[in-house]
């Protein structure tokens, strides 16, 4: 029995530790054709349809190292028997800490005044840098990250708004934030900031009706997914002074292939999906999606299965 | 009638007439002071006060900076003939804790870098390894008002926070929740190391090559204080050789930088225009703060700016 890595940065060294024990050898490679694969080892570039088990018809398992998941036909996979795990978790810390970096780096407006700086700009600042404390983060999203980024802002003096289809008011209070309608969040704070996954119901759900109520010196942080956003309207109301920038780690297409429009906007800060990254969560990235697929193929139940099988 | 020199053309005039009625003088802005009916100097970080002002304005009686720092001021030779020194403190110690901790995390994520990086067609994987905030060792040297509010911000982010201050004593420290180390540890066990203190000739060139050997190799170095607290060429070798990871500057030894402003040739940098201190609300406040405290001197008050001696904050 083979387990299918067709990611090739995946330490293949850790992922024999885990995997071999549970009587399977592990392989990276692009083609998960075969009898004998039980299981593929994947990334948010590497899609698996439910199509792979005509090339697969034995798969029992896909780990992905990511806590996204649209890359993954969860629901026709589970209708086939097939468990998809994700790793949750892993990197909370990273993407809390790295969307607050960019929290401050649009209201103090780091990135862009380093460029006007090497431009030869000094005084007055063309985009002046404003206060952290009492100023209003709305985020949209109450998961675990969501909660993190909640109890951090505060902590560091900024007031937070929260919508949120599923969390309770008492515990977003308990975080720092108030729950509040979506509509009066986006029309209320300085940096509005994702914290949600993709479902049918949030796909898009940033287009220009939603941007539109966004304050004019708003700023719009997405260290989420960017299929929550419509981009077209994005860079619109950026490009038209509706909304006063960005800061994404995520892009329609990644990597950002050449001419990629978001690149051009400006008052946008850009980041390669690093959000999540340290060395730490890293090496639980791949670890703790190995070690889920070990389990399925153990007869266990996964700790970060996505729908279970019928 | 006497006259009120104001050395720095940006100086907003809105109110100040009003701020001083009653009080027999003229405000005007000049480019050097000069003449036996000048009573008070007044200037800004990017002009200095020179040695010599007595020679031209005899009866000057206070000089004031509309900043923190008074390093353009020679506070010791005017207090000696007798002017009085005044600068404003205060108007801008969270904005300045705030911009130290936007450069403080923005390093230790990478993110001035990362941007570039894409911008120049990169994706995976990352130049500059994003490390985690939460448990990163913060190393503040000056522990006085600013450097005591980057410290909470610090913590608040859940960083290890550690402080060399020579005037604060060790005990006071721990009672506000800090762990006082010696310089030595500070330099050699901090992620980031940040300054938050006055330059003086004791603190000149505090941060020299032999300072930032001292520093981890993946270490980062944080001025929006002063620049004169660094060996500025020394610095640029440390980047260039990679004796320390990286640096963010918001001071300059020359403001605004000349279009051959080294630095601006450094890898690893953020570089900044002065800006830490500013939010809108700050922007106004020092210059309100000094004209009140011109007229509170001209009314025979003391001052609250009054620079107590050279050496004090």
């Amino acid at each position: 029995m083979r387990v299918v890595v067709i990611d090739d940065t995946w330490p293949l060294d850790r992922a024999r530790a885990i995997l071999e024990p549970a009587g399977v050898t592990v392989e990276f490679n692009p083609d998960i054709s075969g009898d004998d694969v039980v299981a593929i080892l994947t990334y948010p570039g590497g899609a698996v349809r439910v199509d792979a088990l005509e090339k697969a018809p034995n798969l029992r398992v896909i780990g992905t190292c990511s806590t996204g998941f649209d890359h993954l036909d969860v629901d026709a996979l589970a209708e086939r028997g097939v468990w998809c795990c994700r790793v949750t978790h892993f990197c909370d810390v990273e993407v809390v800490d790295h969307t607050m970096a960019l929290i401050y780096a649009v209201l103090r407006g780091v990135v862009m005044l380093d460029g006007l700086v090497r431009e030869g700009t000094w005084w007055p600042y063309p985009r002046a840098p404003r206060p952290v404390r009492g100023s209003l983060l709305g985020v949209v999203g109450f998961g675990a990250i969501g909660r993190g980024l909640v109890e951090t802002a505060s902590a560091v003096g900024m007031e937070v708004l929260v919508a949120s289809a599923h969390a309770a008011p008492n515990e977003v209070a308990a975080a720092g934030g108030r729950l509040v309608p979506l509509d009066e969040l986006l029309s209320s704070v300085d940096v509005v900031s994702l914290m949600t996954s993709v479902t049918e119901q949030t796909r898009g759900m940033f287009d220009a009706a939603a941007l539109n109520k966004m304050r004019s010196d708003a700023y719009f942080v997405n260290t989420a997914r960017a299929a929550l956003v419509d981009h077209q309207a994005l860079g619109e109301a950026i490009a038209s002074g509706r909304i006063a920038g960005a800061a994404l780690d995520v892009l329609p297409v990644e990597p950002a292939p050449p001419g990629e429009p978001t690149l051009a906007w400006p008052n946008t800060i850009v980041q390669p999906h690093a959000a999540w990254y340290s060395a730490e969560s890293d090496r639980r990235s791949f670890d703790d999606a190995a070690e889920d697929v070990a389990r399925v193929l153990r007869g266990e139940d996964p700790v970060s299965g996505i729908l279970r099988p019928h | 009638m006497q006259r009120v020199i104001i050395l720095d053309p940006a100086w907003p005039m809105e109110g100040v007439d009003e701020a001083l009625a009653g009080l027999n003088v003229v405000v005007e802005k000049a480019d050097r002071a000069a003449g036996e009916d000048v009573v008070a100097v007044l200037t800004a970080p990017e002009q200095s006060i020179p040695l010599d002002l007595l020679e031209h304005t005899p009866n000057v009686r206070l000089v004031g900076t509309c900043s923190t720092g008074y390093d353009n001021v020679p506070v010791a030779e005017l207090t000696a003939q007798g002017v009085t020194c005044i600068h404003v403190a205060g108007y801008c110690d969270q904005e300045v804790a705030e911009h130290v901790i936007a450069l403080t995390t923005n390093l230790l994520r990478g993110v001035a870098q990362l941007d570039g990086f894409v911008r120049a067609g990169g994706w995976w994987p990352f130049p500059r390894e994003p490390r985690r905030i939460a448990g990163s060792q913060l190393g503040i040297i000056g522990f006085g008002r600013i450097g005591r509010l980057v410290a909470a911000q610090g913590k608040a982010l859940q960083m290890d926070v550690v402080a060399f201050d020579a005037f604060v004593p060790e005990q006071a420290m721990r009672e506000l929740g800090f762990y006082s180390v010696d310089l030595d540890t500070l330099l050699e066990t901090s992620d980031v190391v940040t300054l938050h203190v006055p330059l003086l000739d004791d603190t000149r060139h505090l941060i020299n090559a032999r300072r930032l050997a001292q520093m981890r190799d993946d270490a980062y170095l944080v001025n929006c204080a002063r620049a004169g607290l660094i060996d500025h060429a020394a610095l640029g070798d440390a980047l260039r050789v990679g004796v320390i990871a990286g640096a963010a500057i918001d001071v300059f030894p020359v403001e605004p930088p000349p279009p051959d402003e080294v630095a601006l040739e450094w890898p690893n940098l953020i570089v900044q225009p002065h800006s830490a201190w500013y939010s809108p609300a700050a922007s106004l406040a020092p210059y309100h703060h000094q004209i009140a405290d011109l007229a509170r001197f001209l009314r025979g008050e003391e001052p609250e700016g009054l620079i107590q001696r050279p050496g004090s904050v």
